[in-house]
């Protein structure tokens, strides 16, 4: 049969169109059978205990006894170091890392400066991109790996936040080792500070006032991302499950606009951004759509002033005020070159920390390191004042006139290092902050992004404290330095002012008595983790169920809440000092099930956990 | 074997063989650097293991599908916004509009997609926006040219004709200019890819494998990366096949004039 030409451009009009329906349909049959997105269901993030120490945050902290003499301001010239070793170095606009800036005097190492003191040659130049961050350091590794032994590509440190530290390191490290070998993975050796109040969750009021309210909200931020940490260590000490599907929406959950960055967060909301999301419940789809729209932010300074200006109508739910040890800034280098270099390392840690305690005892020293932020940062409409500022922390009027709490970090010295990581007299490694931001915030992204980070790197491999040790050695042994570490006061006594966190605890007695089973052990060190990454005052409430004399029921609550506060204490004296938990028993008088059944009766016997500040 | 000779030489015909020939040799030179001069890029045996796991637990294939979906749309879209806007360039009252239109492919979309996200409030609104954005403001700028390039002599001759002026622009610059016309979409519709994963990264919600990639580069997996990337490539190919396929169907005579055009 013969087709006119219009007769077959027909034919092959159709022909080509049954492909390309066969090409989408084909990819449609695969998506619905087993190679589409699975839908993730909502959990409760793991709680997080032993972080912090203190309360009575609005009075600030208190340093320790030891006073530092003043070291004279650097000046603004190059130093001229012949022959001195160099670092470059990367970092975030972070103002944690005020005497870290202060000791160099500049971007390049000036005249007068605690580092030119140290005879060391270090150039500081500011990056806020990750990848940027991995690439150089991998840069290094490489020139290292090619036999430079002082590579001239890529950076020698760079600084990010600790509890973010274990993502990180473990797709940094997990390229490194591939590539280079066990050698030249990327390790942490110390700390320039703290963020203190400018990394939070903003949200409306009624989530400070009843946290459960934030059920069924939407958040924009960076997934994965030390803010979002803050938030999922709230629903943590609240028990609101999290929805880390990015694409779903559940009612009963927290769910998440995933944004590229913190400042991006700010824009969504100040833009009222809104999406279709499917709904799902437990699980599983629900068959329904639904419009969903920005009701909260995670962010940190300057974005939450974008927020607070922009729109308002959002206040600091939580933020590194309360959760004060959840957020150091961590330094992180090559280890094989840290090796090589370990003098280099030592007197760089030196200056650094010489630099945290000039600024946070000599308010001149402050506005310096602020002026040398200006000119590091190089933030446009951010001068030395505007640095200074936000590291103290305001609290300022948002747009709809509501006071909001911006900026607040904190430099570290040698002192707080220690105690960091668990080198200072009364603290371990084994039960140091660090650690225990480490881990939680690490097994928190794994246990729910297993495809994107299925484990973080055992702390061993990614931790060296032997440069802080010999700095510490030389500055008279960890005694005398932590001395001046930073230390929290609890005062006052009953009920904390204002709760953080409420939730029930699952903690095991023998029936009957005070006496802690063998499954106690885990859950209470699962407790003391969670309560390290804050200093909030903590209430420990025992209950019981009604069986029994109600007199010896009251007396058995206080005993069970008496245990876990001298557990707690004797892992730690220094994240839980004197006055810092305190006990309330209540007998089988607060019932949260019927006592007729023995489901209800196992949930009456509890430990119930609050944490709060006295503000 | 053919001489390797006209191969060599500007200009010169090579037959269909030799042309794979030296294709395939290339491909075997890529790939034998890939295996073996690779240093920190990933190797094609962890590149194929993260393609299996993002097509076996992350669902690569519906992500894809996300993906294209919202890439024909956008190309649809944005095809009728500009092919219309250059066609209405003939009128000499439009052309500075229609001009000074062109001009947008000089502006970064860094800001813009705030203002972009209020006035579509967000979600799949906006990624469509901001790609018909991208899109239109190359393919305006190609398609005015292909409007432009119209010979005189082919006016005249169609005004000879007896034809209104409607119908001399339906005629010759409509239907007459066909072929360039697909040419000008083949070229910019390359641009939508780029832009994908920056719409896709700043709207999530729906996911999609630019969203993917996004991810794969916070967590710094670099076969993941390499493995969605090649995605990329090959849908990219498709597409390009497939509007290739189109015009040769739809403008069997657009081939007939260059010295390619019957393959090699």
């Amino acid at each position: 049969m013969q087709l006119t030409s219009t007769g077959q451009k027909t034919v092959r009009i159709i022909g080509g169109l049954a492909v390309i329906a066969a090409i989408g349909f084909g990819l449609k049959y695969a998506a619905s059978h087993g190679y589409g997105r699975q839908i993730m269901r909502a959990i409760v993030p793991e709680k997080v205990s032993g972080l912090d120490a203190g309360s009575d945050i609005g009075n600030g902290f208190a340093t320790g006894s030891g006073t530092v003499a003043f070291a004279g301001l650097p000046s603004d010239r190059p130093a001229d170091l012949p022959g001195a070793p160099e670092v470059r170095i990367n970092f975030w606009a972070w103002n944690s890392q005020m005497g870290c800036l202060y000791s160099n005097g500049g971007p390049v190492t000036t005249e007068g400066s605690l580092m030119a003191k140290q005879g060391i040659k270090v150039r500081i130049d500011r990056q806020d991109d990750n990848t940027q961050l991995m690439a150089q350091l991998t840069a290094l590794a490489k020139g290292l790996h090619d036999g430079q032994a002082q590579p001239r590509e890529g950076i020698h440190f760079i600084g990010i936040m600790g509890d973010g530290s274990g993502a990180f390191l473990a797709a940094l490290n997990k390229q490194l080792i591939d590539s280079f070998g066990e050698d030249y993975r990327a390790e942490i050796v110390g700390s320039c500070g703290y963020s203190r109040g400018e990394d939070k969750l903003m949200g409306p009021q009624k989530w400070r006032d009843n946290p459960q309210s934030m059920r069924g909200a939407v958040v924009a931020g960076v997934l994965r991302d030390g803010d979002w940490n803050i938030a999922q260590r709230f629903m943590g000490d609240n028990g609101i499950p999290n929805n880390p599907d990015e694409t779903t929406y559940d009612p009963n959950a927290v769910n998440w606009v995933n944004t590229s960055s913190y400042v991006e967060a700010a824009e969504k909301y100040v833009a009222n951004y809104c999406e279709d999301r499917r709904v799902v419940e437990n699980g599983k789809a629900t068959g329904q759509t639904r419009r969903v729209c920005v009701d909260g932010i995670v962010t940190w300074t300057p974005a939450d002033v974008t927020a607070a200006k922009g729109r308002g109508g959002i206040v600091s739910i939580v933020s590194t005020k309360e959760y004060t040890s959840q957020m150091p800034h961590v330094i992180i280098g090559i280890h094989k070159w840290n090796q090589q270099n370990r003098q280099t390392v030592e007197k760089m840690l030196t200056a650094f920390l010489q630099g945290g305690d000039q600024v946070l005892h000599h308010p001149q020293a402050l506005t310096r390191a602020a002026q040398i932020s200006q000119q590091i940062y190089n933030e446009s409409g951010a001068d030395a004042a505007y640095w200074e500022k936000y590291y103290r922390g305001v609290t300022e009027p948002d747009k709809t006139g509501v006071p909001v709490d911006l900026g607040g970090s904190k430099a570290n010295n040698l002192a707080d290092n220690l105690v960091l990581f668990g080198l200072a007299p009364g603290t371990t490694p084994e039960t140091s902050r660090f650690r225990a931001t480490y881990t939680v915030f690490g097994n928190i992204v794994s246990q729910q992004y297993p495809d994107l980070v299925p484990s973080v790197p055992p702390i061993d491999q990614i931790l060296d404290v032997s440069y802080l040790q010999a700095v510490a050695q030389r500055a008279g042994g960890a005694q005398t330095a932590a001395a001046a570490a930073e230390t929290n006061t609890y005062t006052g006594s009953g009920n904390v002012s204002r709760v953080v966190g409420r939730r029930n605890v699952s903690i095991t007695f023998e029936t009957g008595s005070a006496t802690f089973t063998p499954e106690a052990e885990q859950q209470l060190q699962q407790l003391f983790d969670e309560l390290s990454i804050n200093s909030l005052a903590v209430e420990i409430h025992g209950h019981t169920d009604n069986v029994g004399n109600p007199d010896a029921n009251q007396q058995l609550s206080e005993d069970r809440a008496l245990a876990v506060k001298q557990w707690l204490e004797q892992r730690s004296a220094s994240t839980f000092p004197q006055g810092r938990i305190r006990i309330f028993a209540h007998g089988p008088t607060q019932p949260i099930e019927s006592n007729r059944t023995a489901e209800g009766r196992a949930a009456n016997r509890r430990v119930e956990i609050v944490i709060g500040t006295n503000s | 074997m053919p001489s390797l000779g006209p191969a060599l030489r500007p200009n010169q015909w090579v037959p269909q063989r030799t042309y794979a020939t030296m294709a395939a040799a290339w491909a075997a030179l890529v790939i034998l650097l890939w295996l073996f001069g690779a240093g920190i890029f990933p190797s094609p045996a962890r590149v194929l293991e993260a393609l299996r796991n993002l097509t076996a637990s992350q669902g690569l294939i519906g992500e894809l599908l996300t993906s294209l979906t919202l890439f024909a749309e956008a190309l649809a879209v944005a095809v009728a916004i500009s092919f219309t806007l250059a066609y209405l360039s003939v009128v000499p009252a439009l052309r500075p509009i229609v001009t000074a239109l062109t001009k947008a492919r000089f502006l970064s979309l860094v800001g813009f997609t705030f203002v972009f996200t209020i006035w579509f409030s967000g979600g799949h609104a906006l990624k469509l926006a901001l790609l018909v954005f991208g899109i239109s403001a190359f393919l305006l700028t190609s398609m005015v040219d292909v409007v432009a390039s119209v010979p005189t002599e082919k006016l005249d001759h169609a005004r000879t004709l007896r034809m209104g002026d409607w119908r001399v622009v339906w005629e010759v610059v409509v239907l007459g200019q066909m072929g360039p016309a697909f040419d000008a979409i083949r070229q910019n519709a390359a641009m939508g890819w780029m832009m994908l994963t920056m719409v896709e990264g700043l709207v999530r919600g729906e996911g999609g494998i630019g969203t993917m990639l996004v991810d794969q580069q916070k967590h710094f997996n670099l076969a993941a990366i390499v493995a969605v990337q090649g995605v990329f490539l090959i849908a990219g190919f498709f597409q390009d096949a497939f509007l290739g396929w189109l015009k040769s169907v739809l403008v069997p005579s657009a081939a007939l004039v260059t010295a390619r055009g019957k393959g090699g």
